[in-house]
C-alpha cells in the first residue's frame, strides 16, 4: 500500500519522528556502546549517579559538538541541494573520529538507515546519495543520513535534532541498565532527568557555529580505543 | 605578523633549499651526521612566547623525496594579551617526502587567548608524523595556573591528495567546561594528540610497539586506533607536560632514524 499523506499535517509528522528514532528501528544501535563499556569495566560508571552524570556528559560534550551538529548541518545542505557540501562533512565526520570502533559503528548505522529508507521514501535525493556511497565519494554517517533523511520527510529541524538527542540518550540508558546494571525504574529517571538539558542542547545545536563541528572529547576518543582491547566485550564499541 | 617559511631542496641528502623567518624567529639546521638524509632544523626564538596579539604565519615545503624533521627548542608559552595570539601553520609534503613535528608541549597562561589552524597536505606517498601537548598552564606557580587561561582552541587538518583523512578539534574554555567531566579530561591535566602515516605499511606492529611502551607507564591514560591501514592515531591524557612529550619525542625520533637507515640502503 502507498502511503497517502506527504508529511504535511502535525500528526503526520509526529509519526515520522516516532518511526525514525524508534529504538526498535533494525539499524544496530544497540549493540554499540559508544565507550560506556569500558567505563562500566574500569568502575568508573558504576551507579545510578555516575550514570547520570555520563549521560549529561555525553549529551552536552559530545553529542552537542558532533553527531547533533552534524544533523543540523545535514539536514541544512539538504534542504539547500547541496551534494558536494554533504560529501564534505562525511569526509570530515570520517577525518574526526578517530576510534576505530567509533568511525566503524558510525558507518554501519548510517548503512542501514539509509537502506531502510532509500527504499520507503524512494526520494531521488536519497539515490543520489546512494549512489555517491556506492561510488565511494562518501562514507555515509548515521548522523549525516538521518539528517538528509529527516529534512526529505520535512520534519521540523528542531525537532529532529532533539529527537536524535533523546534517541542518543535513551541508547546510553538501555545499555547501562544491562551493563552497570540499573534497575528498569532508575534508567526511566535518568532519561526524564535530562529531558530539561536535551532541550538546551538542541536550541545550543541551533546556534553553534561550523568551525565547532567536532570539538574532541579526549578522555571518550581513549576509552573507544581502549575498547578495542577489553579482554570481554559485550558491545560492538 | 610574525612569519617562517621554510623550503627543502634535495642533493644527495634534503638540504636546506630557501628559509626566511622575521623577529623573533630563527631558523638553525642542527643535523649532526652530515650524511643523514634527514634534515633537521630547530626553530629558535627570542621571545618568551605569544604576546602582545601575535601572528605567527608558519609555511613549511617538504618537496618530491626529500625528509625533514623541524624541532622546537622550548616550550610555547602563550601570554595574556587583548585580542588574544593566533599561529596559522600552512604544510605541504610532496611525494615519498618525509615531514616530522613533535613540538614542546604548549602552555596558555592565565587569562591567555589562542586560536591555531594547522593544515597539512601531503601525497599518496608521503610519510607523515604529526603530535602535539597541550599542558593546563604553569599548574607549578606558587598561586597555581591550572587552566586558568581563557580559551584554546586549535585545529589540525590534514588532507592526502586533497582529501581530509584526519581532524582534530581541540576547544577549550574552562570557564564554561567543567574539564572533570565524563569524556573530557576527567582526572587529568594534559593531554597529548599523535597522527602517524606511511604509505604501504601495515602499522599494526607499531602500534603494538607503542602500546606496550605507553602500558608501562604511571600516571596516563592513553589509547592508539587505526585512522587507515596505513595511519594511526594516540590520544593520550596524563599530569606531567615533560612525560608525554619524552613519549610522543621517542616515537619521532624511531621514524626519524627509519629515514636514515633508508637514506643509506638508497
Amino acid at each position: 500500500m502507498t502511503k497517502k499523506t506527504s508529511g504535511n499535517t502535525t500528526l503526520s509528522s509526529l509519526i515520522e519522528i516516532l518511526h525514525i528514532t524508534d529504538p526498535t528501528l533494525p539499524i544496530g544501535g544497540f549493540s554499540h556502546s559508544n565507550g560506556l563499556e569500558t567505563y562500566v569495566q574500569q568502575n568508573l560508571v558504576k551507579n545510578v549517579a555516575t550514570t547520570q552524570d555520563f549521560v549529561a556528559s555525553m549529551i552536552t560534550n559530545n553529542y552537542t559538538y558532533n553527531d547533533g551538529l552534524a544533523v543540523k548541518l545535514a539536514y541544512e545542505f539538504t534542504l539547500d541541494n547541496n551534494i558536494e557540501a554533504l560529501l564534505k562533512l562525511d569526509i570530515e565526520t570520517q577525518a574526526l573520529k578517530a576510534p576505530f570502533e567509533i568511525r566503524d559503528g558510525s558507518q554501519k548505522l548510517g548503512t542501514r538507515l539509509i537502506k531502510i529508507y532509500g527504499k520507503l521514501l524512494n526520494h531521488p535525493f536519497l539515490n543520489t546519495i546512494n549512489k555517491n556511497i556506492s561510488e565511494k565519494k562518501m562514507v555515509g554517517h548515521y548522523a549525516i543520513i538521518y539528517g538528509i533523511v529527516t529534512a526529505l520527510l520535512k520534519i521540523d529541524k528542531e525537532k529532529a535534532i532533539c529527537a536524535f538527542l533523546y534517541n542518543a540518550a535513551v541508547s546510553i540508558v538501555t545499555n547501562a541498565v544491562k551493563l552497570v546494571p540499573l534497575g528498569q525504574t532508575d534508567g526511566q529517571q535518568i532519561i526524564y532527568d535530562v529531558q530539561q538539558l536535551i532541550e538546551d542542547q538542541t536550541l545550543e545545536i541551533m546556534k553553534l557555529e561550523r568551525d565547532m563541528y567536532g570539538v574532541c572529547n579526549t578522555a571518550l576518543d581513549i576509552k573507544c580505543m581502549q575498547h578495542e582491547h577489553l579482554y570481554s566485550r559485550l558491545y560492538m564499541s | 605578523m610574525e612569519r617562517y617559511s621554510l623550503k627543502t631542496g634535495l642533493r644527495e641528502q634534503t638540504i636546506l633549499k630557501d628559509v626566511y623567518f622575521t623577529s623573533p624567529f630563527n631558523l638553525v639546521e642542527v643535523r649532526e651526521n652530515k650524511k643523514n638524509q634527514l634534515l633537521e632544523m630547530m626553530l629558535m626564538s627570542s621571545s618568551p612566547g605569544l604576546l602582545n596579539n601575535d601572528f605567527y604565519d608558519i609555511t613549511i615545503e617538504v618537496i618530491d623525496g626529500s625528509a625533514l624533521n623541524l624541532q622546537t627548542q622550548s616550550y610555547q608559552r602563550i601570554f595574556v594579551s587583548e585580542k588574544g595570539t593566533q599561529q596559522n601553520m600552512a604544510i605541504s609534503v610532496g611525494d615519498d617526502a618525509y615531514f616530522s613535528h613533535v613540538p614542546h608541549p604548549t602552555v596558555p597562561h592565565k587569562g591567555a587567548k589562542y586560536k591555531a589552524k594547522n593544515a597539512i597536505h601531503i601525497k599518496g606517498s608521503s610519510t607523515l608524523l604529526w603530535g602535539e601537548i597541550l599542558t593546563c598552564g604553569r599548574k607549578y606557580m606558587a598561586e597555581g595556573e591550572e587552566f586558568q587561561f581563557k580559551k584554546h582552541h586549535t585545529v589540525t587538518e590534514i588532507y592526502q591528495d586533497d582529501v581530509m583523512i584526519f581532524k582534530d578539534n581541540l576547544y577549550i574554555v574552562p570557564e564554561e567546561i567543567n574539564l572533570k567531566q565524563f569524556g573530557l579530561y576527567e582526572e587529568y591535566t594534559h593531554q597529548g594528540s599523535l597522527f602517524f602515516i606511511a604509505p604501504e605499511t601495515d602499522i599494526t606492529e607499531r602500534m603494538e610497539r607503542i602500546s606496550e611502551v605507553f602500558s608501562k607507564e604511571k600516571g596516563i591514560s592513553f589509547g592508539i586506533s587505526k585512522m587507515m591501514e596505513n595511519a594511526y592515531s594516540i590520544r593520550v591524557l596524563g599530569n606531567e607536560a615533560q612525560q608525554l612529550y619524552k613519549l610522543f619525542t621517542q616515537i619521532r625520533k624511531d621514524e626519524d632514524l627509519l629515514i636514515n637507515l633508508q637514506g643509506r640502503k638508497n
